[in-house]
């Protein structure tokens, strides 16, 4: 003998089991069930194929999973295609490599200026105040070109490329001036590489504002 | 029946425009669509609710929970200023789509 609601639990038991949570979605969804079913038996269907029939309707669970999470997830501020979450991603990751060594190399400018250092084992006293600036006005202009390229600017991955490039040469001068490796110089040299080459396809990107 | 690369593309311009006339709930959503469109427009129910929670993040559309006449529990859900635009920008290009169309399908017949 067929059991409606022993149905129903059973079809529940299989989203649950592909992925699907509760109570969102999966509130939903049982509740569209329900008025198919519903509609199913008011056209003369027994609850046993109205049943089939509905959850036929809604879908396999597995592919309704796939739909949620190609709808997104916490990346879906990040916009819409691949490319361009990639891209907006690193656009906030190079925001923050930028505004890290901005405003390191800012405060102790403001609070310690003679013990100054680029945080590689490297002090600055040696290397003299005009390179601090000038390491600030690059790295500011990292930040602009940073949030520009989040909003679409795309212009502006030739700007970070750049960058790339010249965190490329400060590490090997380091290396080659003060024979001194830092593990933060080693992910900062390989953040720089992987930039470079995520930065190369920045076109295919779709642009986060229309 | 109607290609399902159609049927995606054009399902959030008619979620937003069947929205505009007001709030409404999923299941009303599909059988209002299917209605209007003869049954050539089916969709598999369940995909609407992914398209309706992706719209949500992205502000088009809000919901709240409520109940119908009959004491069921539904999720309704409205447009918002920015779903209302979105359906305008939708609208203008479905119709620049559409009127290519028919001008090259009466070109045909010249």
């Amino acid at each position: 003998m067929f059991d409606l609601e022993s149905a129903i639990a059973d079809w529940r038991r299989q989203m649950l089991a592909a992925g699907i949570t509760t109570p969102v979605p999966l509130e939903e969804l049982e509740l569209h069930l329900r008025e198919e079913i519903e509609r199913q038996i008011q056209t003369g269907a027994t609850e046993q194929n109205a049943f089939e029939m509905a959850a036929k309707q809604v879908g396999q669970p597995t592919r309704l999973k796939a739909e949620f999470r190609k709808a997104g997830g916490f990346l879906d501020w990040l916009g819409e295609d691949r490319a361009g979450r990639t891209h907006r991603a690193l656009a906030l990751l190079w925001l923050a490599y930028c505004s890290s060594i901005f405003f390191s190399l800012a405060a102790q400018l403001a609070v310690f200026p003679s013990s100054i250092s680029i945080g590689q084992g490297v002090s600055l006293v040696n290397v003299g105040l005009v390179l601090v600036w000038l390491i600030l006005v690059v790295c500011l202009r990292g930040m602009v070109a940073s949030v520009r390229f989040f909003g679409g600017n795309l212009k502006e991955a030739r700007t970070l490329r750049l960058l790339a490039i010249l965190g490329l040469i400060a590490f090997i001068a380091q290396v080659t001036a003060f024979k001194n490796v830092s593990v933060l110089a080693i992910v900062y040299t390989l953040f720089n590489l992987i930039s470079l080459w995520l930065l190369h396809s920045s076109k295919k990107a779709k642009p986060l504002f229309e | 029946m109607i290609r399902k690369e159609l049927v995606a593309a054009s399902a959030e311009p008619l979620i937003l425009s069947l929205l505009a006339k007001g709030e409404s709930y999923g299941y009303a959503i599909i059988q209002e669509v299917k209605a209007r469109s003869g049954g050539k427009l089916q969709w598999t129910d369940g995909m609407l609710y992914p398209v309706l929670h992706r719209m949500e993040r992205r502000g088009l559309v809000k919901s709240r929970w409520g109940e119908s006449e009959t004491g069921r529990k539904r999720k309704y859900y409205s447009l918002k200023k920015d779903g209302k635009a979105a359906m305008t920008r939708h609208q203008e290009q479905w119709s620049l789509v559409h009127s290519v169309l028919s001008g090259l399908q009466k070109e045909q017949y010249v």
